[in-house]
């Protein structure tokens, strides 16, 4: 846009320095942090992301604008849920049984699609399972019936 | 231990016992475990498996959930087809915008099913807000609504 004034019409747009300390809500409204940062691309002269501070004792992290749904002064509304955030998620058979919990989430590059998930519990050989192993995410990750998990051992551990 | 069988039926072999369900986990559609089977329901007269009540635990009140509710029994754990509407209380609520609005305080049912009439959000210190059924957008983590906090007020749901 081509445009000098000295007082224009703004409302269409939003000041960046506002934004700083606005609520980053997942897709399915989890609030997961604050904007830290918002990150310019100098070359495009667009936004390309923004920092997400999380707390004082976990590690803030970026996510691209194309992650973001809607956006106010207020909040960041992301039209995805972090597949990092399935860390520590539990993981459960089709029929209910615990098999373990997410111990790493394995992406595609730096995108939020996962290549497979790593799951760990006591007393069990840790495992992997595929995105196509996966019947549901939700509080807890339940596994497809007739995924093969590796049997509790007690001698072994 | 062996008994000898009176059932009339040879169906008994397929069946469960209270046994099987009794202190068994139970799983909602989300994935959370809300707690264990405490009690099973029967009707006095039909003899028929009405429903189930949960023990949540320690200082939360149990849940009696009707078997049309109810999903699936297995060897684990007893899956429920829905997410018990209760479990919104305490949540945060905010508006299209992502604007907090307050947190639920009381969640109004239509009679005893799992579909919610109304919200009690509590925006402060002894002041709360009454929010339909029909503005709220989706449940999730927490509860979004369909319209803005001026919205809201404009509607004149404060009491």
């Amino acid at each position: 846009m081509q445009e000098i004034t000295e007082r224009g019409d703004y409302s269409e747009t939003l000041s960046v320095g506002d934004f700083i300390g606005a609520k980053v809500i997942t897709g399915n409204g989890k609030v997961i942090g604050r904007v830290a940062e918002i990150r310019w691309d100098v070359n495009e002269k667009t936004i390309e992301g923004i920092l997400v501070k999380r707390g004082l004792f976990t590690e803030p992290f970026y996510i691209g604008i194309d992650y973001v749904k809607t956006l106010s002064h207020n909040s960041f509304i992301l039209g995805i849920e972090p597949s990092v955030l399935l860390l520590g998620t539990r993981v459960i058979t089709n029929d209910g049984e615990v098999v373990g919990y997410v111990k790493e989430v394995v992406r595609v590059k730096n995108t939020n699609n996962i290549n497979y998930l790593v799951i760990k519990q006591r007393f069990r050989d840790a495992f992997s399972i595929k995105p196509s192993h996966i019947a549901h995410y939700g509080k807890s990750i339940m596994l497809k019936e007739g995924v093969d998990v590796p049997k509790k051992s007690f001698w072994k551990h | 231990m062996s008994r000898r069988n009176l059932s009339g039926s040879t169906e008994i072999a397929e069946t469960i016992t209270s046994d099987d369900i009794l202190g068994k986990q139970v799983i909602d559609a989300e994935g959370e475990f809300i707690g264990v089977v405490d009690i099973v329901h029967i009707h006095p007269t039909d003899l028929d498996f009405v429903g189930i009540s949960i023990d949540k635990g320690f200082f939360q009140k149990g849940l009696i959930i009707g078997k049309n509710y109810i999903e699936r029994i297995t060897k684990h754990a007893l899956f429920l087809k829905i997410r018990p509407i209760f479990d919104i209380k305490k949540m945060s609520v905010f508006d299209k915008e992502g604007v907090k609005i307050g947190s639920v305080a009381e969640v109004i049912l239509v009679g005893n099913r799992n579909a919610l009439k109304e919200l009690v959000v509590s925006t402060g210190l002894l002041k709360s807000v009454t929010i339909p059924a029909d503005l709220i957008d989706f449940v999730g983590e927490n509860v979004f609504l369909k319209v803005t906090k001026d919205e809201l007020k404009s509607m004149g749901e404060s009491k």
